[in-house]
């Protein structure tokens, strides 16, 4: 599978790409200021013109980091999340791009309490520091693309921290919600080519669903975020993780 | 009030500052050129985060009618980041009131006019992916977030189709006979002069009479089609459409 990284020179970018590398025939890219320099990096300011159409030209699939890349000012943080997103979307979509992986974060439920079983089905409650509300707007971005079809969208919310290694790693960090490194990569990998309409209220329906989110942490023992549809659409984790 | 207008010189900013100019003092910003006005005017740029807060210093409310369409990158820089600039401005400030514009499918789009009756402006938006639609809805979204964490209220006035009551029937849906039921003209109109006034209820409106810290209003003038409701507006805002519009649905 041809697979498409953004923000790929930033730290979560490059371990993705570590992860991903091995599984994937992987096309690395990240905007002009960012990949300057940089050796196997396609660099484009997924602009509205033929370069981001050239970008994802042959892409079987696109992971799009949409939290947790580059440091910013707010205004290029809610500029990449928004606009660049939008831009990626539509050029995903005339090339048709079947599958669009937007990794979001857990932390757009950080307000409920730790005691909350607090499902996909909850409503986000972000805050407005620039990095957390850009990524809520960028998944409201993936979401309206999903709505209209195209582009099968995975949206997983990654739990916090990010820890390498396993998943004892993550049990160890002593963290609630933490991820470890080789549990995102098992659910990207898995997110490519889940079928998202997996138990979706509108699965027998004649359109198929096209956007789901996903909560991704480790599916460590009493962890903080349920796990139900990584378990139902990601084969992934079945009654581990919260009781 | 001391009242900032953000995009006052454009097509729906004159007839606010009418409803608003001998109640209020005015602060005018547009990144256009200066209107002919007796109020204070500012050149600024609302996707400049220094420029918005800058203007809005010493201001009571804020009122956003800046909108750009067709350019992708205009579009976000003004119809979203815009959103994000006004907000900060008004927390800097300690600005509660804000009142923000746009049109009727950053709420309801597509995937509602093309299938419901009866939409209203408490429904969850689904603007689709349209530009307009799509960024002006991101920025309605940055609003609203920032009245969660925020003593910030938000009113939304949704607006489509504007005209002058004195040329109903030559505005975009052709002249005479022509206009008549063209849905694109019909489910959503009003005249300028309402959607001024409109504004002006909303911005003379007790804060403590609002239900929550973001409500959000579909002003349009009374139409029979039931497509849209404009109920809100007229029992929350107090606001009654003097053009009926009547040329735009009736054959004679």
């Amino acid at each position: 599978m041809r697979l498409l990284l953004t923000s790929a020179t930033s730290e979560l970018g490059r371990s993705l790409a570590e992860l991903l590398a091995p599984h994937h025939d992987l096309v690395l890219t990240d905007l002009a200021g960012h990949a300057d320099g940089e050796t196997n990096i396609v660099a484009c300011d997924l602009g509205h013109d033929e370069s981001t159409d050239r970008l994802v030209e042959g892409a079987d699939a696109i992971v799009h980091i949409g939290y947790g890349g580059h440091f910013a000012s707010s205004s290029d943080l809610l500029d990449f999340h928004t606009r660049c997103t939008y831009n990626l979307l539509t050029a995903a979509r005339s090339a048709g791009v079947g599958r669009f992986v937007n990794l979001s974060t857990l932390r757009l439920l950080d307000d409920y309490s730790e005691n909350l079983t607090v499902t996909e089905n909850w409503r986000p409650v972000p805050g407005v520091e620039p990095v957390i509300l850009s990524a809520h707007l960028c998944e409201y971005v993936c979401r309206e693309f999903g709505r209209e079809g195209t582009v099968k969208i995975a949206n997983l919310r990654l739990g916090f921290p990010l820890v390498d290694g396993d998943t004892a790693a993550a049990v160890n960090s002593g963290e609630s919600a933490a991820l470890a490194s080789d549990d995102l990569a098992t659910a990207i990998k898995a997110a490519l080519i889940a079928d998202l309409s997996a138990n979706a209220q509108s699965a027998d329906a004649p359109h198929p669903v096209s956007f789901r989110t996903i909560h991704v942490q480790s599916p460590i023992p009493n962890g903080r975020f349920l796990l139900k549809r990584a378990a139902s659409i990601l084969g992934l984790w079945e009654g581990q993780g919260a009781a | 009030m001391n009242i900032l207008i953000l995009g006052g010189n454009g097509m729906l900013g004159p007839w606010v500052v009418d409803a608003l100019g001998d109640r209020h003092r005015l602060r005018i910003t547009d990144i256009g050129e200066s209107p002919v006005t007796t109020h204070e005017w500012r050149q600024i740029d609302v996707s400049s985060l220094d420029d918005v807060v800058d203007a809005a210093e010493g201001m009571d409310a804020i009122i956003n009618l800046s909108v750009l369409r067709p350019h992708r990158r205009s579009a976000f820089d003004v119809n979203t980041r815009g959103n994000y600039n006004m907000m900060v401005a008004a927390v800097t400030h300690g600005i509660q009131r804000v009142i923000n514009t746009g049109p009727h499918y950053q709420m309801a789009g597509p995937s509602y006019e093309d299938w419901d009756f009866d939409l209203n402006p408490d429904m969850p938006p689904q603007p689709g992916t349209r530009l307009y639609a799509h960024t002006k809805a991101l920025g309605q979204e940055i609003d609203r977030v920032f009245t969660t964490k925020h003593d910030i209220y938000l009113q939304t006035l949704l607006f489509y189709h504007l005209y002058d009551p004195a040329d109903v029937g030559n505005g975009p849906g052709g002249s005479g006979l022509e206009s008549l039921g063209k849905d694109m003209m019909t489910p959503y109109s009003i005249a300028w002069p309402d959607a001024g006034e409109a504004i002006r209820c909303a911005m003379e409106l007790p804060l403590e009479r609002l239900p929550s810290r973001a409500e959000t209003y579909m002003v349009f003038t009374d139409i029979p089609h039931g497509m849209f409701n404009n109920s809100k507006a007229r029992t929350q805002l107090g606001w009654q459409p003097r053009y009926h519009l009547e040329q735009l649905w009736n054959k004679s």
